[in-house]
């Protein structure tokens, strides 16, 4: 059914809605008198097995593309390029709260610069034939090479021939030649297919991790396990822009009992979706659950300006009135 | 009523580089809802922008994200295009075409005048791609919780759902306009 595809927010609108989506086609009054569908078929997957696969085959898929990307132009230029790439990614990942992580993450930052630096000054000496490189494609197009492509293929003259029929016959370019502008239309195809191959196989990664986190978020949450909290927090750092995942997040903290930090997170996503529903709600209910009353009566004051019929507000700002009043 | 990713694509407006006010929402992967609270948008938003090139690795560079337009705070919704714009494009890839093909025929050499009307071919074919950009699409202009006026816009590809979506989203828009406040007034509240 997808249903992890779909929106937090959304839900199957009718029960006709949920016999479509479950493949029943008929009439909904007969469904229980309906033959029940056969078990006996292929056995399926489990999703978590599923997702799992669906996440190590996109990233392997994004590794091979930067590396087919980078690599064959030059294997020490390109690796040294990576490194400083990895490098500059772990320093600007670390958590900089403390002061050692801090000087750690400066450290990775300024080797990272030195790195890159290094891969330039690599790619400059080879330009002026200074140093050597394992470039596959200049493997394949050198010197030698060439001149074997330049000889071309003739095939034998019959002896009858006459000296009025010897002109020779049409040459034919030899294979080598042949495998060279192969070599060429592959160079230019990879240039512009893989960065494409790569950006969808990064884009199908970062989607099948949220549906793999969004799925253990599911599994763990009743199980009192903290730890998917933890990745989450990882995810939303790199993921400000994801309303539904964050609001997930923040209803979990809220669920916990850790109200202001479900106020915060609820404030955050409203930064993305200022008049998200249920970001609202969850911004005034921790509001209210940390006895602000005047924040969470301004919530639901500006909501209901914009949609006056949402009862859920009304309710909550009728119980904002009591307790200002009561105190 | 829900639009689902076949049946509706977003656009961000031609032009919209030095527009900071476009949603910029765009491919075929999202969805659109119509809530009784909210018109809710749904898909991937691009997260950079550089000079439109981002749009060629738009997938890459987007967030998984939603967007909600309470029907009170739509100041409009048209079904348009940029008529002017599109007058002009025709007229430069009228002119355009014109000297690729004056140059081709002035030339006393088949590729010299292939050559020479090579540069305005490609002129053409630019704003050939340009004028397939300002196609029409509906056009849903908000106002924002700072008071800013934003775009969103999209295209209905189903033919059918076209009437039942505007119908549907008109109801709500009235029904809106007799329980809230106009947008304006919000937006110099705020």
């Amino acid at each position: 059914m997808k249903l992890l595809d779909k929106s937090l927010t959304e839900r199957t609108a009718s029960a006709d809605q949920l016999l479509r989506d479950l493949g029943y086609r008929g009439d909904s009054t007969k469904v229980t008198a309906a033959p029940a569908r056969s078990t006996v078929g292929k056995r399926q997957e489990p999703l978590q097995r599923r997702l799992a696969r669906s996440v190590r085959r996109r990233g392997w898929l994004v590794a091979a593309c930067v590396l087919l990307y980078i690599l064959p132009g030059g294997l020490v230029a390109g690796s040294l390029m990576l490194g400083g790439f990895a490098l500059f990614f772990a320093g600007q990942s670390v958590d900089r709260m403390r002061t050692h992580r801090k000087l750690r993450s400066y450290g990775l930052t300024a080797a990272a610069m030195i790195v890159l630096g290094l891969a330039q000054v690599w790619a400059l000496t080879l330009a002026f034939g200074l140093t050597w490189d394992l470039n596959v494609f200049h493997l394949i197009d050198s010197p030698q090479s060439r001149a074997r492509a330049t000889q071309t293929v003739s095939p034998p003259l019959p002896r009858s021939s006459t000296p009025l029929n010897r002109r020779p016959p049409p040459t034919a370019a030899s294979p080598w030649a042949a495998f060279l502008s192969a070599t060429g239309i592959v160079r230019i195809a990879m240039s512009i297919v893989l960065p494409l191959v790569g950006c969808a196989a990064y884009a199908g990664w970062r989607r099948a991790r949220r549906e793999q986190a969004l799925w253990e978020v599911a599994l763990r949450h009743d199980a009192g396990d903290d730890r998917f909290l933890e990745v989450m927090r990882g995810m939303v750092d790199t993921r400000t822009e994801d309303v539904g995942f964050h609001l997930r997040y923040a209803e979990l903290l809220f669920a916990r009992g850790d109200y202001a930090a479900a106020a915060v997170e609820a404030q955050l996503v409203l930064d993305q979706d200022q008049y998200h529903f249920n970001g609202n709600l969850l911004l005034a209910n921790a509001y209210a659950s940390l006895g602000l009353w005047e924040d969470c009566l301004t919530v639901c004051h500006d909501y209901l300006q914009v949609t006056k019929y949402s009862f859920e507000f009304r309710e909550l700002r009728q119980q904002c009135f009591r307790r200002l009043c009561d105190a | 009523m829900r639009l689902e990713g076949r049946q509706v694509k977003f656009r961000a407006p031609f032009l919209t580089a030095g527009r900071s006010n476009v949603i910029r929402l765009g491919g075929s992967r999202g969805s659109l809802h119509l809530q009784e609270t909210a018109l809710v948008a749904e898909g991937e938003l691009v997260r950079f922008r550089y000079f439109g090139v981002e749009w060629l690795f738009r997938r890459a560079l987007s967030e998984w994200t939603t967007v909600t337009i309470p029907y009170a705070r739509i100041t409009s919704v048209g079904y348009r295009r940029s008529r002017v714009l599109g007058l002009l494009l025709m007229l430069a890839i009228a002119v355009a075409a014109a000297a690729s093909v004056t140059m081709y025929l002035v030339a006393d050499d088949t590729w010299k005048g292939l050559l020479a009307a090579a540069p305005s071919a490609i002129v053409v074919a630019v704003l050939g791609g340009l004028t397939l950009l300002n196609r029409r699409s509906y056009h849903v202009a908000f106002r924002g919780k700072d008071g800013r006026s934003r775009v969103l816009a999209f295209v209905v590809r189903t033919k059918r759902l076209r009437r039942p979506f505007l119908d549907t989203l008109a109801a709500h828009r009235t029904a809106a306009a007799r329980h809230g406040t106009p947008p304006a007034v919000i937006g110099v509240n705020r």
